[in-house]
C-alpha cells in the first residue's frame, strides 16, 4: 500500500448551492485516479432542491409544483428516485478509486456503509443497516444512501437528516390524485425519521473519525486539487443542462409506484379496466382497493385475497389463481407494482 | 453451447474476460455485444439501462451504455471499439431480460470493429473454458455470485 493510498483526504465543503452539493462529488470522482486516495467529501446545500436518479422520469415530478416552490431540479448519476433535499441534511460522500471498492454490490453497501452505522452509534442512534442500503432505527429511515461508478471511480452518497419536511416531499411528487398523496404523506411520516437532537458539528466530526477508522487510512483536512475544481465546475454546467436534466431515453412506466424506503411503497395501476391501488408496508401487502365495473362484485373479495400476501409476483400469482380469469386481471394489472427500483 | 463451472456457454462467440460481456462477429467488422450469463448474474437485477446513440463512436474500454443494478448504477464498457450501429431498444422497455436471457439480449451492434480489438477477447473451447472457471471462481471468493 502507498503512502497516498493510506491517507483519507476530507474536504468539507461546508454550506454550499444546490448545485455545487451535487458537482462537488460527481467532480471529484469524475478527477479520481487509480492510485488516488479516496475521499470523504462533505457538504450542506444552503437552499433546497429536488434531486432525481438517473434513470427516473421526470414526469414523477409534479415539476409546476417544483417551480412554485422555487425548488431546482437535479439530475444525478447515481440510481434511485426524486429526493427532496435542504440544509438540515449533512451530506457525506466516499469516493474511492474502482479497484479499491468492493465488486459485488450488497457488500459494497455493507462495507462502506458500516462506518456511517457506526458514527451514529456512537453518537447514541441505535443505526443498522436495513435491506441493502438503508440506515435506519427500530422502524424509521435515517438516510437515503446510494451508490454507482463515474469515472474511474466509486461513489457512495449518504445523508443525515436533522430535520426533515415530509408534507414538501410529498408536495414534489405526482400521483395520480390526491388520496395518494395523503397516503404516502401518511408513509413518509411513519418511516423517515430525522435525528433533530444531534449536533451537526458532532456528526461531521464523527463521520470522519468511522470513515478514517473503516478504512484504515489517516484523515487528512484537504482542498480541492485543480483538476477536481475543473471537473467540478464542468459539473455544475452539465447538471444546469437542460438535456442532462432531460435524461436517457427510458421506457414509459406502468402505473405510479412511490417508494418510500426499503419494503414500503405504493402502486396504483390500471390495465384492461381493472383498478389496482396497493400498499406495501414491510414487504408485504398490508392495503389493497381492486375495482372494475366487470367484476360484477368479485372487486371486493379479489382486494381482501390480496392482503397479507408478500409482495411477490409468484406469491400474488397463488393467492389469486383460485379466481382465474379475474384473479389474471388483477395481477395483470399489479404486476409491475411489485417489482421495486 | 459448453457447460462450464455450472453456466451455459456459447462457445461460438469471443469474451470480454475482463467485464463478461459476449461479442458476436456479424460480419468482419460488425459486432453485436451482450453480458455474458455470470456478467448478467454478478450484474444483479437490471432495472433500467440506457443506450448511446447510434452513429456515435466508441473506444475500446468506454462507457457504452449506462445499467442499473442492484442500486447501483455504473458504465457498461465497450469491450470493442467502433461506431454504433443499432441498440436493442427492447431492453430500454424490459431491462430484465439481460438477466432472464443474456445470449437473447443484444445490447449493441458495433461497426468498424477491428481486428487488433477482436484480437484481445478470449475464444475457442478451450481458453474460453479456461478462463470462465478462473472467472467464477474469482467471482465467488469476492462474494460477488453466491457459492
Amino acid at each position: 500500500m502507498t503512502a497516498a493510498a493510506q491517507q483519507l483526504r476530507v474536504i468539507d465543503a461546508g454550506s454550499v448551492t444546490a448545485w455545487r452539493s451535487q458537482a462537488l462529488w460527481h467532480g471529484i470522482a469524475d478527477a479520481m485516479g487509480g492510485a488516488d486516495a479516496p475521499v470523504l467529501s462533505l457538504c450542506r446545500p444552503a437552499e433546497p432542491y429536488v434531486g432525481i436518479g438517473y434513470h427516473r422520469r421526470l414526469d414523477e415530478l409534479d415539476l409546476p409544483a417544483c417551480v412554485r416552490l422555487g425548488l431546482p431540479v437535479l439530475r444525478r448519476q447515481l440510481g434511485g428516485g426524486p429526493v427532496y433535499l435542504d440544509s438540515d441534511q449533512l451530506f457525506f460522500q466516499l469516493t474511492l478509486p474502482v479497484g479499491r471498492a468492493p465488486r459485488a454490490v450488497a457488500r459494497l453497501y455493507a462495507e462502506l456503509l458500516a462506518p456511517a452505522v457506526a458514527a451514529l452509534r456512537a453518537l447514541g442512534v441505535p443505526a443498522q443497516l436495513a435491506g441493502t442500503n438503508d440506515i435506519v432505527a427500530g422502524d424509521r429511515k435515517l438516510s437515503g444512501t446510494g451508490a454507482g461508478q463515474i469515472g474511474e471511480a466509486v461513489v457512495l452518497v449518504g445523508n443525515v437528516m436533522f430535520g426533515f419536511p415530509h408534507e414538501r416531499m410529498s408536495e414534489v411528487l405526482a400521483f395520480p390524485d390526491e388520496s395518494m398523496r395523503t397516503e404516502y404523506l401518511e408513509l413518509l411520516r411513519d418511516e423517515i425519521g430525522t435525528l433533530p437532537d444531534l449536533d451537526p458539528a458532532c456528526v461531521k466530526q464523527q463521520i470522519v473519525d468511522s470513515y478514517a477508522a473503516g478504512l484504515d487510512a489517516v484523515p487528512v483536512l484537504d482542498g480541492l486539487r485543480a483538476d477536481e475544481l475543473s471537473a467540478i465546475e464542468r459539473w455544475e454546467a452539465r447538471l444546469r443542462d437542460p438535456a442532462w436534466l432531460a435524461g436517457p431515453a427510458l421506457a414509459s412506466t406502468s402505473g405510479r409506484q412511490v417508494k418510500v424506503r426499503a419494503g414500503t411503497w405504493l402502486y396504483a395501476g390500471a390495465r384492461e379496466g381493472v383498478d389496482v391501488r396497493v400498499r406495501v408496508r414491510g414487504g408485504r401487502i398490508d392495503r389493497a382497493a381492486v375495482s372494475a365495473p366487470s367484476l360484477n362484485g368479485l372487486a371486493a373479495r379479489l382486494a381482501q385475497t390480496l392482503v397479507g400476501a408478500d409482495a411477490d409476483p409468484a406469491v400474488v400469482a397463488a393467492r389469486l389463481a383460485g379466481f382465474e380469469l379475474d384473479g389474471e386481471r388483477v395481477l395483470a394489472a399489479l404486476a409491475p407494482g411489485l417489482v421495486v427500483r | 453451447m459448453i457447460s462450464v463451472a455450472g453456466y451455459e456457454l456459447d462457445d461460438g462467440l469471443a469474451y470480454d474476460a475482463e467485464h463478461n460481456l459476449w461479442v458476436q462477429r456479424l460480419s468482419a467488422a460488425v459486432v453485436r455485444v451482450g453480458y455474458d450469463p455470470l456478467g448478467a448474474e454478478a450484474t444483479g437485477d437490471i432495472v433500467a439501462i440506457s443506450l448511446p446513440a447510434v452513429g456515435s463512436e466508441v473506444e475500446s474500454g468506454a462507457p457504452l451504455a449506462t445499467i442499473e443494478a442492484a442500486k447501483f448504477v455504473g458504465p457498461l464498457p465497450a469491450p470493442v471499439g467502433g461506431t454504433v450501429l443499432a441498440v436493442n431498444d427492447a431492453l430500454v422497455g424490459l431491462p430484465g431480460a439481460i438477466n432472464a436471457d443474456p445470449y437473447g439480449s443484444w445490447i449493441v451492434e458495433l461497426g468498424g470493429v477491428s481486428g487488433e480489438d477482436m484480437n484481445g477477447l478470449v475464444s475457442g473451447v478451450e481458453p474460453v473454458s479456461r478462463w470462465f472457471v478462473d472467472a467464477v471462481a474469482r467471482y465467488r471468493a469476492q462474494g460477488v455470485i453466491a457459492e
